[in-house]
């Protein structure tokens, strides 16, 4: 008889065929309708900013990874999508010396500095665009309009009487370039929740509380919805599941809390927009969300009766 | 005499006290928007360090140990006064400045920490020379930090200008984040340059 | 250890008193002319600046609190005068809320118009690059010719720097609340 030979390995037993290529891969697809979108709308400056903000998060991950005598990395896909989604958080009309500066930022002080993929605490393309709207301030907020790229104020900041609300949905308003088409990111939404990349709570809890606030606040919830960068935060930012917490509750809470940051910037803040800096907040507060529900352990705590 | 350098050249850069030691970071995030505004701080500090080290070294024998936190602090207070009041009596444009900081130079952790640390246990030549090296330390940290900043935030450089007029600069940094981020990097800086020294020490102790 | 630490504090207090008697002198000084110059440029052509202090109400009180209370509600104003002696007009300060903190303007008003003729801003903690461009003389020059009975408010008749709404309407809250005042009682007692 053979002798049967026990290995023991260490965990984990179980495998799942999920691997960060192809979750990353997945995002780049559920992308395709935004970046379509955005290169109708704004034709060239669609494609220099995207290509430039990809290039330059990819070759500064590269870099850093090669200073630092680490393995490079980059064919996970993690850095091209910050550098694409960065880029699709800029106005079109951003100098390519801004682009490749704040996409290396991103990617360098925003994920690298930490200690690489899934060590950072704040989203890398939300500290990309944090930085830029604080060194570039009038580049950032320059606006321009969809198809004739002539200056134009966004639907936010000319508030919900002036806008029509068939615009926002489909994009052909002023704004960042992967913020206008509404349509576009349900899409990208719908096939991240089909594939399971997403869980629908972030998205939701962000989405009902934008919704009830503005109702409360007596403005117009759908226009709140539709005008700048609620949905594609909601889906494509909140949801990087590196800042974002881990538990169920915990991800409503963290929901709500973006939902609420947001609508007391817009409403009562400096900002038109308020979306980046209510993820960011809601980022650091996640080690804490992530604490605070942590599921109790079966038995533990629980008092015997006599 | 060996001994004396080594007082003074030990703030200058081993126990540089922004980059080494890391103590008194308040204000070398808060004034060095400008490389102008840090030589002005650092020697403000500088006169302050001197002067109250002197002192204090001066009276080591004499001040008991129970009340010498309370003693410092009187004596770093008046020095600090007088710098104050001269500044804005002479420098009214740097004073407005510099501002709330120039007061805070009494619980700056490095005047209070080399009188603790060092005068109150040391010579008096020996504690004016540290004052007096890691005050300088102090100084250039600042004057470097506030020259890098001003340059990418200002354009201009003590007071220069240097970009062209309507040129973009880089706003961050002479905001508090753009602080943090260079005091970060340029201690990385210094910490790269400090481990490649010890390495080639260490090679050349090996036989 | 009481001794020391009093011997101490009572040297410490000399030497300060001496220092500070002497420089307190220079630092009046310096006041004075920083004031002086600032009036000089938004009222142009004066070479003497008085300074006058009114109350709303001109009653005269002897009790210390009221007296005290009645500094807190006085308005400075700084009349130019030129070398003729002939008035040129008068400033006052106006300070409105920021972005990053208080702004303070000076204001210049007209003797014969009462319009403004100019408005410098004396402090500002505004975001560099963006809010600061409240210095700038293109915003500035909006309230040239102003009185009283304009509106003086962003997107009335005053334009914002696109991005720094608050710093723009920092300027003209500062601008239209001081110019009310300063009127009342600059032209209270006629």
């Amino acid at each position: 008889m053979e002798e049967l030979r026990l290995l023991v390995s260490p965990s984990p037993h179980i495998r799942d065929t999920d691997t960060t290529e192809k979750i990353m891969f997945a995002v780049l697809i559920s992308l395709l309708p935004v970046v379509a979108a955005a290169v109708y709308f704004f034709r060239w400056e669609a494609v220099r900013v995207l290509l430039l903000s990809a290039a330059s998060a990819v070759a500064t991950e590269a870099i850093w990874q090669r200073l630092r005598n680490k393995p490079i990395r980059i064919g996970d896909g993690s850095a091209l999508i910050t550098g694409v989604l960065l880029g699709l958080s800029v106005p079109p009309t951003l100098p390519s010396w801004m682009v490749i500066l704040g996409a290396a930022v991103a990617i360098a002080i925003g994920k690298q500095v930490f200690g690489g993929l899934g060590h950072n605490p704040f989203n890398p393309a939300l500290v990309g665009r944090a930085f830029l709207t604080a060194s570039f301030g009038r580049a950032m907020t320059t606006w321009t309009a969809p198809f004739d790229a002539v200056t134009a104020a966004t639907p936010l900041a000319m508030g919900a009487a002036v806008s029509r609300i068939p615009d926002l949905f489909f994009g052909s308003v002023a704004g960042s370039l992967g913020e206008t088409s509404a349509l576009a990111i349900l899409l990208g939404g719908i096939y991240l929740f089909y594939k399971g990349v997403i869980d629908y709570r972030i998205p939701v809890g962000i989405g009902a509380t934008v919704a009830v606030f503005a109702l409360l606040a007596g403005e117009n919830p759908v226009f709140h919805l539709l005008a700048g960068s609620v949905l594609f935060g909601a889906v494509y930012m909140a949801t990087d599941m590196v800042t974002s917490p881990v538990t169920k509750a915990g991800r409503w809470i963290f929901g709500v809390g973006i939902g609420v940051i947001i609508m007391v910037i817009r409403i009562w803040g400096g900002y038109p927009e308020g979306v980046t800096f209510a993820i960011l907040l809601m980022n650091a507060v996640t080690p804490l969300l992530n604490r605070w529900t942590r599921p109790r352990i079966y038995g533990q705590g629980v008092k015997v009766s006599e | 005499m060996a001994r004396l350098w080594k007082n003074f050249a030990n703030g200058l850069w081993n126990e540089n006290p922004t980059f080494r030691i890391m103590i008194g970071l308040c204000p070398v995030l808060a004034v060095t928007t400008s490389a102008k505004n840090g030589v002005g701080m650092g020697l403000a500090t500088t006169f302050v360090l001197i002067c109250s080290s002197a002192l204090i070294s001066l009276l080591r024998k004499v001040i008991p140990d129970k009340v010498r936190i309370p003693a410092y602090i009187v004596v770093i207070a008046t020095f600090v006064t007088i710098v104050d009041l001269f500044m804005n009596a002479y420098l009214p444009d740097l004073h407005q400045v510099l501002g709330l900081f120039i007061p805070l130079i009494v619980v700056n952790c490095i005047v209070l920490g080399r009188a603790e640390a060092f005068a109150s246990k040391n010579s008096l030549i020996s504690s004016i020379l540290d004052g007096l090296g890691m005050g300088l330390g102090f100084t250039w940290a600042l004057t470097v930090l506030g020259a890098v900043r001003e340059l990418l935030g200002s354009g201009s450089l003590f007071g220069y200008q240097l970009a062209a007029d309507g040129a973009t600069t880089i706003g961050i940094m002479s905001l508090p984040p753009g602080a943090f981020i260079t005091l970060g990097i340029l201690m990385a800086f210094m910490n790269m340059i400090a481990a490649r020294q010890k390495k080639r020490a260490t090679k050349e102790v090996r036989p | 250890m009481v001794v020391v630490l009093s011997v101490i504090a009572m040297v410490s207090a000399a030497v300060l008193s001496l220092v500070y008697g002497k420089a307190s002198v220079i630092i009046e000084e310096n006041a004075a002319r920083a004031l002086e110059s600032s009036v000089l440029e938004v009222l142009p052509g004066t070479s003497t600046v008085n300074i006058i202090r009114r109350s709303p109400d001109e009653l005269g009180v002897d009790d210390p609190k009221e007296m005290r209370e009645k500094e807190q509600r006085t308005t400075l104003i700084y009349q130019g005068v030129d070398d003729q002696g002939q008035i040129v007009g008068y400033a006052f300060v106006g300070e409105g809320n920021g972005y990053g903190g208080a702004v303070r303007v000076l204001v210049g008003v007209d003797e014969n118009t009462d319009q403004i003729l100019n408005v410098k801003i004396l402090n500002h903690a505004e975001t560099p690059g963006l809010g600061s461009r409240i210095e700038e003389e293109g915003f500035r020059s909006q309230f040239a010719g102003k009185t009283v009975q304009d509106p003086i408010a962003i997107n009335q008749d005053i334009d914002i720097i696109s991005g720094a709404t608050i710093s723009s309407r920092a300027v003209a809250d500062a601008v239209r609340s001081g110019l009310q005042d300063a009127v009342a009682v600059y032209r209270g007692g006629e």
